[in-house]
Order: C-alpha cells, then sequence, then structure tokens
C-alpha cells in the first residue's frame, strides 16, 4: 500500500484546514493594511488642506499686521510733523510778540 | 493547486502588508510634518493678530494725540494771524469806520457810499430796529461783505443797565433775533454809551461797581469781544458837518501820529443825516492821510475804554 507523501495537492483534512486559516490571516493582515492605507491617505489630505487653509489665513494675518504697522507709521509721522509745525509756529510767534 | 495559491495569496499579501508599512511609515511622518506646519502657522496667526490689535491701538492713541496737536496748531495759526495784524497796525494806519444805532433809512446811504469808496465797515445794529422795513436793509449789510456786530436790543439805559441779568438777557435776545432773521451770531459787542458810561450806569442803575465786572467777565466766556471806540465824531445833536469830519480826521491823525502803539482809528458814527453828509469827506480825509480800512475783526482790533 502505498504512504501517502506530503507531495503537491495531497493533504490531511486537518492540515487542509490549518493551511486556510493561515491563508485567512494573511488575507485579513492585507486588508487591514489596505484599510490603514486608505485611513492614512485620507488623513494626510485633510492634514495637508487644513495646512493650506491656515496658510492662507497666516498670509491675511500677516497682510493685516503690515497695514496695522503702515498705520502706526503714518500716525506717527502725522505726529512728529505737527509737533515739528507747532515748535516753528510757537518761535513765530514768540518773534512777533516781542 | 490549494498549495500553490495558498502560498501565492500570503505571498502577495505579505508583499502588500510590507508595502503598506513602508506607505504607512512615509505618510505618517507626511502628515506629522503637515500638522506641524499647521501648528505653526496657527502661532503665527495668533501672534500676528495680537501685534496688530496692539498696532491698531497705538495708531489710535497717537492720532487722537495728533488731532489735539491740531487743535494746539490752530490755536495757535490763529495766534499768529492776530500778532501779524498787530505788527501791521503799528505801522500802517488803519481806519475802522463803525456805525451805531443800525439799520436805519440812512444805512442804505451809507451803504451806497461805502460802496463808491470801495470801504468796509462795522455795523453795531439794535434789536427794536430790525423791522419789517429795515430787514432788508440788515441783510444788505451782510451781502456787501460788512460786519454786523451787537448793541443792544431795546437801548433803555434804565432798564438794560440795571443788572447783569438785565443786561444779559437783553443782549441774548437781540442776539436771537439776529440768528431768526438773517442766520447770525455776531462775536463783537459794544455797549450802549461805551463801557466808560456803562460802568457808571451799571453802578448807578444797578447799584454795584461789580455789577459791570461781572458782565464782563460772562461775555468773555461767552466768547465776545467788547468794543469801544478811540475817535469820537460827534455825529449827533446839531453838530454841523464841518465840525463832525473835522472830528474824524483830527482824531484818526492823532491815532496815527505815532504815540500810541498802533496806528488805529476806530471810529463812532452813527445812521444820522449828518454822518451820511459826512462820510464822504470823512473817507477821503482818511485816504488821503494814508489810511487803509477794515472791519473790526474780534481778536485783532477791538477797544476798550475801561
Amino acid at each position: 500500500v502505498a504512504t501517502p507523501k506530503r507531495s503537491y495537492g495531497y493533504r490531511s483534512a486537518a492540515e487542509i484546514r490549518r493551511f486556510r486559516t493561515v491563508n485567512l490571516l494573511f488575507a485579513f493582515a492585507a486588508t487591514v493594511a489596505i484599510g490603514v492605507q486608505i485611513y492614512l491617505i485620507v488623513g494626510y489630505f485633510s492634514a495637508r488642506s487644513d495646512k493650506n487653509f491656515k496658510a492662507e489665513q497666516y498670509a491675511a494675518a500677516q497682510t493685516r499686521l503690515e497695514a496695522s504697522e503702515n498705520e502706526v507709521k503714518d500716525a506717527q509721522s502725522e505726529y512728529d510733523a505737527l509737533v515739528a509745525d507747532i515748535a516753528n509756529l510757537e518761535q513765530r510767534l514768540a518773534e512777533l510778540e516781542e | 493547486m490549494a498549495n500553490r495559491s495558498g502560498f501565492g495569496l500570503r505571498l502577495t499579501c505579505l508583499v502588500i502588508t510590507l508595502i503598506s508599512l513602508l506607505l504607512s511609515v512615509f505618510l505618517g511622518f507626511s502628515i506629522y510634518s503637515e500638522k506641524k506646519a499647521a501648528g505653526k502657522y496657527e502661532k503665527a496667526i495668533i501672534y500676528a493678530n495680537e501685534r496688530s490689535a496692539e498696532n491698531e491701538t497705538k495708531a489710535k492713541n497717537t492720532l487722537s494725540q495728533a488731532e489735539a496737536l491740531q487743535e494746539q496748531k490752530e490755536l495757535i495759526q490763529e495766534d499768529i494771524r492776530v500778532a501779524e495784524k498787530k505788527k501791521v497796525y503799528e505801522t500802517q494806519a488803519t481806519a475802522f469806520l463803525t456805525f451805531d444805532d443800525s439799520p436805519s433809512a440812512n444805512t442804505l446811504k451809507i451803504l451806497e457810499i461805502l460802496k463808491q469808496q470801495g470801504v468796509t465797515a462795522t455795523f453795531f445794529v439794535v434789536g427794536s430796529r430790525i423791522t419789517e422795513n429795515n430787514l432788508p436793509i440788515l441783510q444788505r449789510i451782510i451781502d456787501n461783505g460788512h460786519t454786523v456786530a451787537m448793541s443792544a436790543n431795546k437801548i433803555d439805559y434804565a432798564t438794560i443797565y440795571s443788572s447783569s441779568d438785565a443786561y444779559l438777557s437783553d443782549l441774548n435776545a437781540l442776539r436771537d433775533k439776529l440768528l431768526e432773521t438773517v442766520g447770525i451770531s455776531p462775536n463783537i459787542v459794544r455797549m450802549p454809551g461805551g463801557t466808560y458810561s456803562a460802568y457808571s450806569y451799571f453802578k448807578k442803575y444797578g447799584g454795584s461797581e461789580t455789577v459791570f465786572d461781572s458782565v464782563v467777565e460772562e461775555l468773555e466766556y461767552q466768547g465776545l469781544a467788547l468794543c469801544d471806540w478811540n475817535v469820537d465824531t460827534k455825529d449827533y445833536g446839531s453838530t454841523p458837518v464841518r465840525t463832525v469830519i473835522d472830528n474824524a480826521l483830527d482824531g484818526a491823525k492823532t491815532r496815527a501820529s505815532g504815540q500810541y502803539k498802533r496806528k488805529t482809528a476806530i471810529l463812532l458814527m452813527h445812521n444820522n443825516n449828518s454822518t451820511v453828509e459826512a462820510l464822504p469827506d470823512i473817507i477821503k480825509g482818511l485816504k488821503d492821510m494814508g489810511f487803509v480800512f477794515e472791519a473790526l475783526d474780534a481778536e485783532a482790533n477791538v477797544y476798550r475804554q475801561k
């Protein structure tokens, strides 16, 4: 009687069940890996979109900041010019009143 | 067959899992980088917004200080204008023709003479004279570019000089009438009889020497300038026209002679027939003496006897 050998396509039922279980585990791992990939890709695009939105907000805030700095400079120039004008006018008035 | 496809499947799954692992590392790093950059932007936005708010407050404060300085500058400019004018009066003889008891029928004749001579003057109006007939005359004074100043609403010495309140309420009545009829609120006032006489009248009818001072104080508080005259033409009663002319020219000559700091002659005239007759010669005589003519200015050239 020929002894069944471990040859191609010839295994016991228990081996076949174990074999299938391992296959299922591999398939499950691959599926989970693909799922994780999808999750990460979505996460990446979401993070990138959030960053771009913040970048736009930052650009706007920067523009406002520059405008406010110009406002301060303009106000200061106006103030300084008035101080200088008043000094000149006071001198002129003192000369006239002498 | 089961064996071969089983290993193929495992290999494929293994490759997929490994590639996924690598990709996960890459994606994880990328997500971390993006989130880190977003965090940096967020901090920068907060900083920029805070700085912007600080700058806006600073600019606002500086501008409000500048506004106060602008007001100060305008006040100094006005002082300079007055000082320059006063300086001019030290060398340039200047005549201020003033006509009390306006408006009246004679005011029209006076206006015509002034127009012909190209001279501006000041008219002190009396409220009781602003009648329906005289209203167009008052309007003409304004339209011809002359200055309107206030005398009293009703010239009744015993009443208006009886107390500080009586005087001020009479003056307020005149001011209200002027605002209502021609829409102006003059800032020059001449007390009937002049300040010197008014002082005595306040003492006589008001019973105290302090009434005059309190009235003057209140007028100053209201921004009103009191103005008398320094040349009296005496163009009332039966003074001959020639005398009126001489009074005007002699008085003005004295004021311009150099014995006073400023060569300003504020001529007191009325709305009488003798005024109308004397006026052309007075203007001619003053011009011949080198006088220029101006209307009164509350800041630059008012004069008080008391």
